[in-house]
């Protein structure tokens, strides 16, 4: 195999994967997750609440399989909230409530109040507080006021082109270079 | 009629010539502008006997920004040559050194490039056409070892790899070598795509997990160094959030600093003292950032850096790094930032291994992860790096963690990495983490809090072109789904 065709297939090999790459839609894990929580919440609670963060219904801020903190155990285990359902969030938690209302008294379940301290789950959410931590612990803890960056503003307000595009343009520069260079380097050779 | 697709048959044509070129650059600009991203510190280039990580890195305890020496390297050492003889087996034909700073015998024997002298090794006149190519005739030297011991194993490396040292330095350099920058300044960035398959889902995604550019001036024994990126996050998501610069709190674009400082060096670059945002010296430092001894430790170089000062020493045999911690500025109100310290001390005890420890204490008044009131962090360990051989390397890290609220717990990692041929890497990774049991949510105890939680991870990691590395990681953790991780990262 030549250079010349080294450097073809290899550069073919990268933008077909990058075109590949490029196919898909970008995406987070559990991104639409708290938005979703958000609005069967306030459905429930029935007035605005901030984007839930990872904490509302896991042990720590990272999330992830298997630290569910008490409230998202019962909001699995009564209300039926899977892992990647984000669809049926609202349907799930509102199951939940329903289920907690219609067993109160019965001893077949928790009472509505995850962490037991006495004030139901619906009533410290609407409350800002965490329904996973007894109070006073929990207070304020389901809208922590942690904010990110130096500044207040919304400068990057827009959302830019697909991701993939971002992808293509890095497969094209290393293919693009790569051939300038050898290009560059067989002139020279051609001057000697 | 032009036969072939290949530039070298294209040659006298100008129209095209001047077409390449146009594309080339169009494709830069386009690049850079909508995602310039880094190039990461691979502990295992220890098996090179680069147990250092100053010379390779402007960074002096590894990571990001490539130093001109460590371009030249990356090109030498780790992509993969197709067949030509590559600075690998050459490096692992010859006699290693005996220090951290071994390649500083390289300028002694060879004084030109690409062994750049230490002290300039953070200069920006890295591959330079016409300093590099007397470098690759005359010494050709790769590694530390290659060029201490001018032994005859060292000079049959020396001898094969001559073959193909100009093509390397031509691409070693930013933008594979398209732009020089001059000397006081150095550039570099990165790129990396990471594709997520959960087979027992069947679910994919894709996204740009990392665009930053970064560069350092360097005025003397003063540097400024400095990155810049961009990132798109979920709501609630932990990555990316703490190095943002602007504040978009929802799922928009934001603009993030991962890094920057003022550092200024002493002893001939043996002593660095630097000021400002970075990562934190603490433990191996790995590139993956979700790794449990990182993440759990929140030492990883992904959005973990923090404010402060700290003192970086790279001598013959120790190496260690402190930093007064003053909290993360880009995270807001004050109440979540975190103060203490953080360090780590490594000592060589033979050519190709290094053992060390590491130390972290910080206080916040409110922890931004488990929001635990007057939270206190302390996490004490130590690590291990060792070449057993020219081909396999082990990296291994254990640390105890004693938490706020929390009892205490543990976590560590042993990855062993064979290199089949140079640029190609098969890893095996072990990990384990119980994060301690949460004594304020109290509940059962989960594997990982409260109980062991066991991870593995399998990995192929291709440095198949300058500056292109493709890696797939298999990953399987106790109570999590079988994931893998497609990843294609260049790095500029």
């Amino acid at each position: 195999m030549t250079h010349v065709s080294k450097l073809t297939f290899y550069g073919s090999a990268l933008l077909v994967g990058a075109g590949l790459l490029g196919l898909t839609t970008s995406a987070q894990a559990s991104a639409t997750y708290p938005p979703k929580l958000q609005l069967a919440l306030e459905a429930q609670v029935g007035k605005p609440l901030c984007v839930p963060q990872c904490l509302a219904c896991h042990q720590t801020n990272l999330g992830g399989i298997g630290t569910l903190n008490v409230f998202g155990q019962n909001l699995k285990t009564y209300g039926k909230l899977m892992i990647r359902e984000p669809d049926n969030v609202g349907a799930k938690v509102k199951a939940y409530f329903d289920a907690v209302k219609a067993a109160e008294g019965t001893g077949k379940m928790p009472n509505g109040d995850s962490d037991g301290d006495g004030m139901s789950d619906e009533m410290e959410i609407a409350n800002g507080d965490s329904p996973s931590v007894a109070f006073p612990g929990g207070v304020s803890l389901f809208c922590p006021d942690i904010k990110y960056g130096c500044a207040g503003g919304r400068i990057a307000a827009v959302r830019p082109p697909r991701d993939g595009i971002g992808l293509l343009g890095g497969a094209l520069t290393a293919l693009g270079l790569t051939a300038t260079r050898r290009w560059r380097r067989a002139r020279r050779n051609q001057s000697r | 009629m032009l036969k072939g697709s290949g530039t070298r048959k294209l040659g006298g044509r100008d129209s095209l010539r001047a077409f390449q070129r146009v594309l080339a650059w169009s494709v830069v600009a386009l690049f850079v502008s909508f995602y310039p991203s880094r190039a990461h510190a691979y502990a295992w280039m220890i098996k090179h006997s680069y147990a250092g990580c100053a010379v390779c890195h402007a960074d002096p305890s590894g990571g990001e920004l490539l130093t001109a020496y460590g371009r030249a390297q990356s090109d030498l050492l780790l992509r993969m040559r197709y067949g030509k003889p590559g600075g690998s087996s050459a490096a692992s034909e010859s006699a290693p050194s005996s220090g951290f700073d071994s390649f500083d015998d390289d300028e002694e024997t060879k004084p030109s490039a690409p062994a750049a002298p230490k002290t300039d090794a953070n200069s920006g006149a890295d591959d330079d056409e016409d300093a590099a190519k007397p470098a690759a005739s005359e010494s050709s030297a790769p590694t530390p070892s290659a060029a201490a011991e001018p032994a005859p194993a060292a000079a049959a490396a020396s001898k094969e790899m001559k073959i193909d040292d100009s093509s390397s330095l031509d691409t070693s350099g930013f933008l594979w070598g398209l732009v020089t920058p001059p000397d006081w300044l150095l550039l570099g960035g990165a790129y990396r795509q990471l594709a997520v398959y959960k087979p027992n889902a069947g679910s994919f995604t894709t996204f740009p997990m990392m665009a930053d550019i970064y560069g350092q001036v360097s005025v003397g024994h003063l540097r400024v160094e400095g990155s810049i990126g961009v990132i798109r996050v979920g709501i609630g998501s932990p990555y990316g959030r703490s190095a943002q610069i602007t504040g978009n709190q929802g799922d928009q674009w934001n603009l993030l600093s991962r890094s920057h400082w003022v550092g200024y060096d002493f002893a001939d670059g043996q002593i660095t003292v630097r000021a400002g945002h970075m990562n934190l010296p603490f433990g191996i430092r790995i590139p993956e950032h979700t790794m449990w001894v990182r993440q759990s430790t929140r030492t990883d170089r992904e959005s973990a850096q923090q404010d402060g000062a700290a003192l970086a020493y790279n001598g013959e045999k120790i190496r260690g790094e402190v930093m007064a911690i003053a909290g993360n500025y880009q995270v807001r109100p004050d109440k979540y930032r975190e103060r203490g310290y953080s360090l780590y001390a490594e000592y060589l005890t033979s050519p190709r291994t290094a053992i060390g420890i590491s130390s972290l204490f910080t206080r916040a008044h409110e922890d931004r992860v488990t929001l635990d009131p007057l939270a206190h962090r302390q996490i004490h360990g130590a690590f291990i790096r060792t070449a057993f051989s020219d081909k396999v390397t082990l990296l291994a890290e254990a640390d105890a963690m004693f938490n706020t609220n929390h009892e205490a717990g543990y976590v560590g990692f042993a990855q062993l990495d064979y290199e089949i041929t140079q640029g190609l890497h098969l890893m095996g990774t072990g990990e384990v983490l119980d994060q301690g049991y949460d004594q304020l949510l109290g509940g059962v105890r989960k594997t990982g809090a409260g109980q062991p939680a066991f991870g593995g991870w399998g990995t192929i990691d291709w440095f198949c072109l300058p500056h292109v590395e493709v890696r797939v990681d298999t990953l399987s953790r106790q109570n999590d789904e079988l994931t893998v991780l497609g990843q294609l990262h260049v790095f500029l």
